[in-house]
């Protein structure tokens, strides 16, 4: 009698490792507080200092999934990842140092209405493993209906640090990852430095409209709502948009495309109806097309999936005919 | 309202003709002044729209043409200077001057009428070419796509994590793209 006692508390002990260990075996439910800890891991980063090691995973135009590892230290605000450097303070206020110029974004009167992921997005929450040693929280993504997951984040239980980001396609692959693999024990920041712009920096500034031939629709795709509009110096116009997830910036310049200027490594492609040249990079991809005197530059890390319909959103050349004849007429005039 | 010095550095600034110290004042500058920013981009889209525009050549010939046209209508006109010569008197013929006068008369309202009708000709074909020649086209544009995934991933990771933004991008920069 208690040896069947001490067994039957033995197995019931082992479905409640094998629940915790599996995400959505045991996994709550309550979009809200998936949003919460997805909301949070920006104030982590705000609020820790820290240094490790990451791995990022992309899966490449070849098909083939890249592997790269970089280190990362994050100290008193400056956020660097080999060469690349930000400052991450309390504010929006961003500098990113590329290879040759730098970038300040700030939100001057901006006003960030992101949409709640768990409009779009199935959000349940669960116990996670362990990432570069430390406990985690998962919060899974899941459109509603979808077999598998569009995306996984692990959260550290006892920072909110995000540790580990994975994203998928409709079949369940890995198509993205970025995840520590070593990290030292996060300590609590000091007030992180104000750090003036660096030399070459320059400015995206807010606007509360754009002007045309520019087309800035409200919401674009998917669940995609437009979230910022800016101008950078060059005259660009960049709109900012976002599913409370994935991020999608389209930036638009007056002009015809020269498609033998552009940088080589891209592959073209059709959206939407459009003929586009894609890129393929490890945080998403960028594509590249133009239509009725205005060029647009995609950015984004959204699904594939999500891209059509997105893009579907923005005029094309490709319209009723009495729309193509119009465009014809009406576009040297355009200016 | 700005400082004309200041606009005249910021139009400098998107030309590309500071040095370094007067770009640091100037983005400094345009950081602290909402209405800077304002004229900075005013002088892009001018820059931009005067770019736009073609230089306008008119075929040869098209001027003299145009000259003899107006020198070939001068004797029906009244334009002629004190030192012109004297017109023949059958072009000035009186009222009660007969029949030859007449068809004198006539035959010069007819060729002057031809004439009006050949520089009006003239003048619309002219301006129907400068219209078609100086219309701007679409200038050709080439996106900085990796300075614009910069752009995208500084913004991104305002709203979520920048950590993997920043990693995904620090591993993005040895490519083509970027350079």
């Amino acid at each position: 009698m208690r040896l069947r006692a001490g067994l039957c508390c033995l197995a019931v002990a082992g479905m409640l490792a094998v629940a915790c260990a599996i995400p959505g075996v045991g996994a709550s439910t309550d979009p809200g507080r998936g949003a919460q800890l997805l909301d949070g891991v920006r104030g982590a980063v705000t609020g820790h200092d820290f240094e490790g090691v990451m791995v990022v995973q992309w899966s490449g135009s070849d098909g083939k999934l890249h592997r790269q590892t970089v280190p990362v230290r994050n100290e008193d605000g400056q956020l660097s990842v080999r060469g690349m450097a930000a400052t991450v303070g309390p504010g929006p206020s961003e500098v990113v140092h590329g290879n040759d110029h730098a970038l300040v974004m700030w939100s001057e009167a901006e006003d960030r209405a992101v949409p709640a992921a768990s409009r779009k997005y199935h959000l349940t929450v669960a116990s996670g493993p362990h990432v570069a040693g430390r406990s985690t929280t998962v919060v899974e993504a899941r459109v509603g209906g979808a077999k598998h997951a569009s995306a996984r984040y692990y959260i550290d239980t006892e920072t909110g640090l995000l540790l580990r980001s994975q994203q998928f396609d409709p079949t369940g692959r890995l198509v993205r990852g970025v995840s520590f693999v070593e990290i030292s024990d996060p300590v609590a920041a000091a007030a992180p430095n104000t750090t003036a712009a660096p030399s070459g920096a320059y400015a995206a500034r807010a606007t509360s409209s754009v002007p045309k031939p520019f087309h800035a629709p409200a919401r674009a795709g998917r669940g995609y709502a437009l979230v910022g509009r800016y101008v950078l110096p060059s005259g660009t116009v960049q709109l900012f948009y976002s599913d409370g997830l994935f991020d999608v910036s389209v930036f638009q310049q007056k002009g015809r495309l020269d498609w033998s200027g552009l940088p080589r490594g891209g592959v073209d492609t059709r959206v939407a109806g459009r003929t586009a040249r894609q890129y393929v990079i490890p945080g998403g991809r960028a594509l590249v097309w133009d239509a009725r005197g205005v060029v647009y530059t995609c950015v984004t890390d959204a699904p594939q999936a999500d891209l059509a319909g997105f893009v579907g959103a923005f005029p094309s050349d490709n319209g009723s005919g009495w729309d193509h004849a119009v465009g014809v007429v009406l576009a040297p005039f355009s200016w | 309202m700005t400082d004309p010095f200041a606009e005249d550095l910021v139009s400098g600034y998107v030309d590309g003709e500071l040095d370094a110290p007067e770009r640091a004042a100037v983005e400094a500058a345009i950081a602290e002044s909402p209405a800077l920013g304002d004229v900075m981009i005013e002088v892009v889209e001018a820059r931009d729209a005067v770019r736009l525009l073609p230089m306008v050549d008119l075929p040869d010939g098209v001027l003299d043409e145009i000259m003899a046209n107006v020198a070939a209508a001068d004797p029906v006109t009244d334009h002629a200077g004190p030192d012109a010569e004297p017109r023949p008197a059958a072009l000035t013929a009186a009222p009660d001057a007969g029949p030859a006068a007449d068809d004198l008369a006539q035959a010069r309202r007819r060729r002057r009428f031809r004439v009006e009708r050949w520089l009006a000709g003239g003048a619309a074909a002219v301006i129907l070419l400068v219209v078609l020649v100086a219309s701007p086209q679409p200038n050709q544009v080439t996106p900085t796509v990796g300075r614009l995934v910069d752009n995208h991933t500084a913004r991104a990771s305002d709203d979520s994590d920048p950590t993997t933004q920043l990693a995904t991008l620090a591993v993005a920069a040895p490519m083509a793209l970027f350079r």
